[in-house]
């Protein structure tokens, strides 16, 4: 039974002036701190603008239903989660929701047998599986799926358990608040909420206490969420940008922190629904504090926990315990982890309609299991002191305390990692060290032993003690709130260091960091469905906008295959409307306007190289910025009585060792005077996928320097058949014993990715050779797709430098402009339109000014 | 009887999993699974100890919200105990 004996009001039976002046003090700094919650997310643009129109809905709807009697509380909470979900959805795709939604329900009660019921429920959950596959076509809006799985995927169990048990209330608005909770509008990752308790615990405390305890946990998840948008984008890095044991260090620790993300989304969510009146239990309790696996396990995702619990771990104990307690606990516990890690697929098959199982997401399930069982069988004998005692400092928690944070942070990396052989090869780094980073290292394990040898959050059962008014935990939301609204302002920004400012500044900003922008350059965001780890949600959010009806290049006959070093190059004379633009190529195969092949007399003719930016990708014909500075340079010529053409052999995809192989088949047959390669600061990882494609593939490399630089790598020539086995030690131990092996694909992607530079270089001076013993002028324009910028944005630059290639440097042309307006769109970094005529005039700028090098006639030029 | 359930069950709690706690602050609607008092593995253990003692069968389905508490555990071992 629910006792709303805490719900209290503020009507005028309450019994004194004091206690009614008290409640409305509580009252009024509530509603202020929820405002400045609001505008807390509004400055730092936290999460979504669907995420503010939520909080600012919440915000005011606290201030109604706090007033409002208990007995239509419950109601109010119904229609303002509707009333969010038709904020932030359209009405098909709200009505599409509502209609699966209440079905789902009206199934769970119907007047037939339980197990009938359960039957049906999983035909309809296998049929919407299929739609949501998209294996049957149905007029469902793609947004819908993640909500709906989101939604009814693990909720609807544990309310058929509830149904089972009869713990279901039969109060209907409670069944519709539970499923169609408001924080679900904008969270599609959202803790599983037992409904159980859900109901038990609807105002069972003292209702300010509730709602104060909402407002704290908001604040802990607004501060989450920007502490790992601090490491995000700030800290945090690719596995490939691994070179020595500070990097290592980096990596790991960062990538176990940016599950930061889960907690902080979590810690909203809860504390949301805290304002109305449902007072849950913590998700998530200090976890990177964790002193053993099982102490882990019920610090983080708490709810997870719980469900595991409920659902499996419990029922398969009693089911198994016939053969022993302590067989029972080891059986228990590894299906609960094999459990989870099944269910964590699933959960990801609804939210992003792929299967994540994949061999590090296995792995990691699997050491987490077997070391969960390991320390649950320790644990139920040795037993484990749970509450009590003076609370002090001890050495040996502290070290416990690191050792496992350091143990949970490597099992995540292994986790995050692209593939098992990637971080391994990542591991060889860890001898690369300094005397200067081993003494870092160790004093911060140092600092971490003393931090963590306190007993931080210990529970207590001592009751509630009166704290001094500066503790009180209302008062210190407020105050972070007030801070970190202080710290937004611009003023007082300008006011601080500008290593502090810089921090500040990446605070405010949503986008993407220099590691996930580059999983976007090379298109590798595709495959994040089927990725397991959470730390592509920035990415993959901007991802999941992607329309259904959007064509990649891949579908179009666009690009030939060519079985030599080139390996594509585009069709001639092909014409088709890629995304609405119209797309075309002219009889050299190039996407430009028709030119002969012999040079007109006096024209001076651009020859510009490059990948998918400079071919145009996203934009129609006319709007390429070889077109556009071509027609700027007839209507504003460089030189008198000399007329200008550009031609544009840009390939998507193309990474510069092709360029040298386009240069040499065809480019310099045209004479140009002038020839501009061009690429971004993530050269290096275009040619790594290049190299690793072209190696696999068995493309041949016509160039004996090349050859040898790769095959000091072990790189060149690459044997693709046998048994992939990591090292060449353990290759050639495998040879000795006449097992055929060869490098596995992580390997070689790790070892292309340490000799790109190299070839890179290589790449630059051949060409720039090459064009000049053609009488032309080589340019190397390095530019940025409209995305963050990596670690070193400049390398491409020192590469040119050595080269001695005239360089245009158009990397910072978008800095402080709004990236979301210079996009295609908010999947595709490559520039709209508007970014085209910004490259076309910042080309325009450099030819003007290095009109001498590029041997252009000295005449007099308008004005920019 | 009652009574005899509530203070069996306390000192069990206080002796396994609270020793040295004052047993004046574990009162009969402390959250005993909220406060991390009980885990899985000390609800297990309490599992066994409830089923010995009283003589009673506990299922899977009970071990939630009905052990949430002294006062609730009570309720629950004293609702299977046999008529007096």
């Amino acid at each position: 039974m629910n006792n709303y004996s805490h719900a209290t009001t503020l009507s005028p039976s309450a019994p004194t002036i004091t206690v009614r002046s008290e409640l409305i003090l509580r009252f009024v700094s509530l509603v202020f701190g929820l405002g400045l919650a609001v505008l807390l997310i509004q400055q730092y643009r936290i999460e979504n603008r669907t995420f503010f129109y939520v909080a600012a809905l919440a915000g005011a709807g606290f201030a109604v239903h706090a007033l409002l009697p208990l007995s239509y509380r419950l109601l109010f909470f119904v229609s303002l989660s509707f009333a969010g979900f038709a904020l932030a959805f359209t009405i098909p795709d709200a009505a599409w929701l509502l209609g699966i939604g209440l079905s789902l329900i009206a199934l769970c009660h119907l007047p037939v047998r339980f197990w009938v019921r359960v039957a049906l429920i999983i035909l309809v959950g296998i049929a919407l599986s299929f739609a949501r596959a998209q294996a049957i076509p149905t007029p469902v809006g793609g947004a819908v799926w993640p909500l709906l799985g989101s939604i009814f995927m693990f909720r609807l169990a544990l309310y058929l358990h509830a149904i089972k048990h009869r713990e279901v209330d039969p109060n209907f608005a409670r069944t519709l608040a539970y499923f169609f909770m408001l924080p679900n509008v904008t969270f599609a990752l959202f803790p599983v909420i037992d409904y159980a308790t859900f109901r038990r615990n609807y105002y069972d405390e003292d209702a300010w206490s509730i709602y104060e305890t909402g407002l704290r946990w908001i604040v802990r998840g607004l501060v989450q969420l920007l502490l790992y948008r601090l490491i995000y984008l700030n800290f945090s890095l690719q596995a490939t940008e691994v070179h020595r044991l500070g990097d290592l260090v980096q990596y790991v620790v960062t990538t176990f922190l940016l599950y930061l993300r889960v907690s902080g989304q979590f810690h909203l969510v809860v504390g949301l629904l805290h304002l109305f009146g449902f007072r849950l239990p913590e998700t998530h309790h200090l976890y990177y504090l964790s002193a053993s696996f099982t102490d882990f396990w019920r610090r983080i995702n708490i709810y997870w926990k719980d469900f595991m619990m409920k659902l499996v771990y419990y029922p398969s104990f009693f089911g198994l315990r016939r053969f022993g307690n302590r067989r029972a606990i080891v059986l228990a516990t590894a299906t609960v982890f094999v459990v989870t890690w099944l269910l964590h697929s699933y959960q990801w098959f609804w939210l992003r309609g792929g299967f994540p199982i994949t061999v590090p997401d296995t792995l990691f399930w699997g050491i987490l299991g077997v070391s969960m069982v390991l320390a649950s069988l320790s644990e139920s004998e040795r037993g484990r002191r749970r509450v009590g005692g003076k609370a002090r400092w001890s050495l040996q928690l502290g070290l416990k305390t690191v050792g496992m944070f350091c143990v949970l942070a490597v099992l995540w990396s292994l986790w995050s990692t692209e593939s098992v052989i990637e971080w391994i090869w990542m591991w060889r780094t860890a001898g690369v060290a300094s005397a200067r980073e081993l003494a870092t290292f160790a004093a911060l394990l140092v600092v971490g032993v003393a931090i963590t040898g306190w007993p931080w959050g210990a529970k207590t059962l001592r009751a509630d003690v009166r704290v001094p008014f500066y503790r009180n935990p209302t008062l210190r939301s407020l105050a972070t709130l007030l801070m970190l609204l202080a710290l937004s302002v611009p003023t007082i920004q300008q006011a601080l260091p500008t290593s502090a400012r810089r921090l500040l500044a990446s605070l405010q900003d949503p986008g993407l960091n220099s590691a996930d922008a580059a999983l976007r350059v090379r298109g590798y965001y595709e495959q994040l469905d089927q990725r397991g780890a959470l730390n592509g949600q920035a990415l993959w959010q901007e991802v999941a906008q992607k329309p259904s009806n959007w064509v990649e290049l891949s579908t179009e006959n666009l690009l030939e295959v060519h079985p030599d070093f080139l390996i594509t190059t585009l069709k001639p004379s092909y014409r088709f409307v890629w995304n609405g633009h119209p797309t075309s190529t002219n009889r050299w195969g190039m996407r430009d306007r028709e030119y002969a092949l012999e040079k007109p007399a006096g024209t001076f003719r651009i020859a510009i190289l490059g990948p998918s930016l400079t071919m145009g990708n996203g934009v129609d014909d006319s709007e390429v910025y070889d077109n556009v500075l071509e027609d700027r340079l007839a209507r504003e010529p460089l030189a008198r009585n000399m007329r200008f053409e550009v031609l544009n052999f840009g390939v998507n995809g193309y990474a510069l060792p092709q360029q040298v192989a386009l240069l040499e088949d065809r480019v310099l047959r045209f004479r140009p005077d002038v020839v501009i390669l061009t690429e971004s600061p993530y050269f290096r990882d275009g040619i790594g996928r290049f190299l690793q494609r072209a190696l696999w593939e068995g493309h041949p490399i016509p160039y004996p320097d090349l050859q040898e630089l790769l095959s000091k790598k072990g790189l060149y020539p690459l044997d693709s058949t046998g048994i992939p086995i990591p090292f060449a030690f353990l290759r050639g131990m495998a040879g000795a014993i006449g097992v055929d092996s060869r490098m596995s694909w992580g390997e070689s992607r790790s070892r292309i990715q340490s000799v790109s530079l190299d070839v890179g270089r290589w790449a630059t001076r051949r060409m720039a050779a090459e064009i000049r013993a053609s009488g032309a002028v080589p340019v190397l324009l390095a530019i940025s797709p409209a995305d963050p910028l990596p670690r070193d944005p400049d390398a491409l630059l020192r590469v040119g430098a050595e080269s001695d290639v005239l360089a245009f440097d158009l990397i910072h042309l978008y800095d402080g402009q709004d990236l979301s307006a210079i996009r295609v769109a908010p999947w595709d970094n490559h520039p709209n339109a508007i970014g085209h005529r910004q490259i076309a005039d910042g080309i325009y700028a450099q030819l003007r000014q290095h009109a001498a090098e590029l041997h252009l006639p000295r005449t007099p030029v308008p004005s920019l | 009887m009652q009574q005899d359930v509530m203070g069996t069950v306390k000192g069990f709690i206080l002796d396994k999993f609270l020793p040295g706690e004052d047993p004046q602050l574990l009162t009969p609607t402390t959250e005993l699974i909220r406060s991390g008092i009980l885990d899985s593995l000390a609800t297990l253990e309490l599992v066994g100890f409830l089923e010995e003692r009283f003589g009673i069968q506990l299922e899977a389905h009970e071990l939630g919200g009905k052990l949430s508490s002294l006062a609730e555990i009570e309720r629950l071992v004293t609702a299977k105990l046999p008529p007096a």
